[in-house]
């Protein structure tokens, strides 16, 4: 029967084209990269950490409390995600996204710049001068230019470093478990 | 002259002697295969196989190609019954025995491709049972494609089987990284998805897509580490997490970096690279390779 010998295998290449494919069908599978910015992230965990654990004069424990960021859009977003309906003490948490310390209104508890708007950081320290507001930066230096609290790279992860002293000058008294784990010089 | 015509008279008769005989051996599944042809039901044919074929033709190689053939149509006309009546491990088995009842090669030939063709149906069950597991029955892929082993060693067919295994491993890998749940703190299919991705590299040390996924799996556990924060939480705990994601980075990178060695370069590959550089706080590492992104996917 060379007909149906020849149907045999015309079935079995089809077949084997067939079987093939699942044979090789190897293609690339890339899992999906999570982008958020976990530096960002932390920032904004610790930024909470400091607005939770220190202590403000009594004056300034009224009303909301008043954070700004300056210059950072991933900082701002993530805070007001994960912070934003929480209170500090009986505070409701009132956080703003500024580009410079010009647009900033009233006197805020916290003030958070950016290591791109570096020269904001002197001027801040002058407009709010013994007003109570708590600088914090990410970049080097910083204490040096007014700011209270800075950020630092430790081996990869992220912790900061304290000037005390100029935060008793503005009358913000250091949390015990935020002098606990400031980095020394 | 004349001898010479003589001569090609007798090879044509010879020839024309031979195919004759070829085809007497077995006239009862010639008949068969003529009717199969004609209403196409394959166990019809084989009903009239078990009638009608002697016991002597039964033991030809083609006679039992065919049947090993047919057996093999009702598999692929109806797969969902083959749990009940096994058609494949039959159709194996009587392919198995025509191979060695020294068939002719273009029947061998044949017989070889249809056992691929087998062979391949088992792995995709396996295939289909990885990535579509539950929690409930994630040994189910283990076992068909310990099937497909056991029938490679059965129909003794040279296969590439570790090469099958790691896109066995590939495909259950994924899809433990489906199943993961970003709540879960016990990282019960991440970890699954790294042994697995694991024992690809095993295999081959330089398989893109596990060093790639790796990297992306390490990186993205410390990053689930670092949202799931409490927000509640107290200082001790936001920075032993943090240590323990930093950790994770730490583990991602250098499988990140050698996707950079022997891979085709893609966006995905150098995100990867970038996130996990801009995670452990290397910003001119990070730069520099945005800056190379720009250059080379300036459209993405």
């Amino acid at each position: 029967m060379p007909y149906f010998r020849f149907v045999l295998k015309r079935s079995l290449i089809i077949f084997t084209i067939f079987s093939s494919f699942y044979f090789t069908a190897s293609y690339l599978h890339a899992q999906t990269l999570d982008e958020t910015d976990t530096r960002a992230l932390m920032e904004a965990n610790f930024l909470f950490q400091f607005a939770n654990h220190n202590q403000w004069p009594s004056e300034m424990k009224k009303g909301r409390f008043t954070i700004y960021v300056v210059s950072n859009q991933n900082v701002f977003e993530l805070f007001q995600n994960k912070y934003g309906t929480q209170t500090i003490g009986l505070q409701p948490i009132d956080v703003q996204l500024i580009q410079d310390i010009n647009q900033i209104s009233g006197i805020p508890h916290l003030i958070f710049i950016d290591k791109s708007k570096k020269n904001e950081c002197s001027m801040a320290q002058k407009k709010f001068k013994n007003k109570s507001t708590l600088i914090v930066t990410n970049f080097d230096g910083a204490l040096k230019s007014g700011a209270h609290i800075n950020f630092k790279n430790i081996n990869g992860s992220i912790r900061y470093e304290v000037n005390e002293l100029a935060m008793n000058d503005e009358k913000i008294q250091a949390g015990v478990k935020i002098l606990q784990w400031k980095i020394n010089d | 002259m004349e001898n010479q015509r003589l001569k090609y008279l007798f090879l044509a008769f010879g020839w024309f002697i031979g195919i004759m005989t070829i085809m007497a051996q077995h006239p009862m599944t010639d008949q068969i295969i003529l009717r199969y042809q004609e209403h196409q039901d394959p166990k019809i044919a084989l009903q009239e196989m078990a009638q009608s074929v002697s016991k002597e033709e039964k033991k030809l190689a083609f006679v039992m190609y065919t049947e090993g053939f047919l057996l093999k149509e009702c598999y692929k006309k109806n797969p969902a019954e083959d749990i009940k009546i096994s058609w494949r491990d039959q159709s194996i088995e009587k392919l198995q025995q025509a191979l060695l009842a020294q068939p002719d090669a273009a029947t061998r030939d044949n017989i070889q491709k249809a056992q691929k063709f087998l062979l391949g149906t088992y792995f995709n069950d396996a295939l289909i049972a990885a990535r579509s597991f539950q929690s409930s029955n994630e040994a189910l892929p283990y076992q068909l494609f310990e099937k497909f082993e056991k029938k490679i060693q059965q129909s003794q067919t040279d296969q590439p089987v570790n090469a099958l295994k790691s896109q066995f491993y590939k495909k259950l890998a994924e899809r433990h990284y489906e199943l993961w749940q970003p709540a879960d703190t016990i990282l019960i299919h991440p970890k699954s998805c790294i042994n697995l991705y694991q024992k690809v590299l095993l295999q081959d040390p330089t398989d893109c897509e596990a060093l790639h996924n790796l990297a992306v799996l390490y990186y993205n556990i410390g990053v689930n580490k670092i949202k799931n924060v409490p927000s509640q939480a107290e200082m001790d705990q936001l920075i032993q997490l943090q240590e323990e994601a930093i950790g994770l980075f730490r583990q991602a990178l250098p499988f990140a970096e050698s996707t950079f060695q022997d891979c085709p370069k893609t966006l995905s590959q150098y995100k990867a690279l970038m996130y996990i550089q801009k995670a452990l706080g290397n910003d001119e590492a990070f730069e520099r390779l945005q800056t190379e992104v720009q250059q080379l996917f300036p459209n993405d």
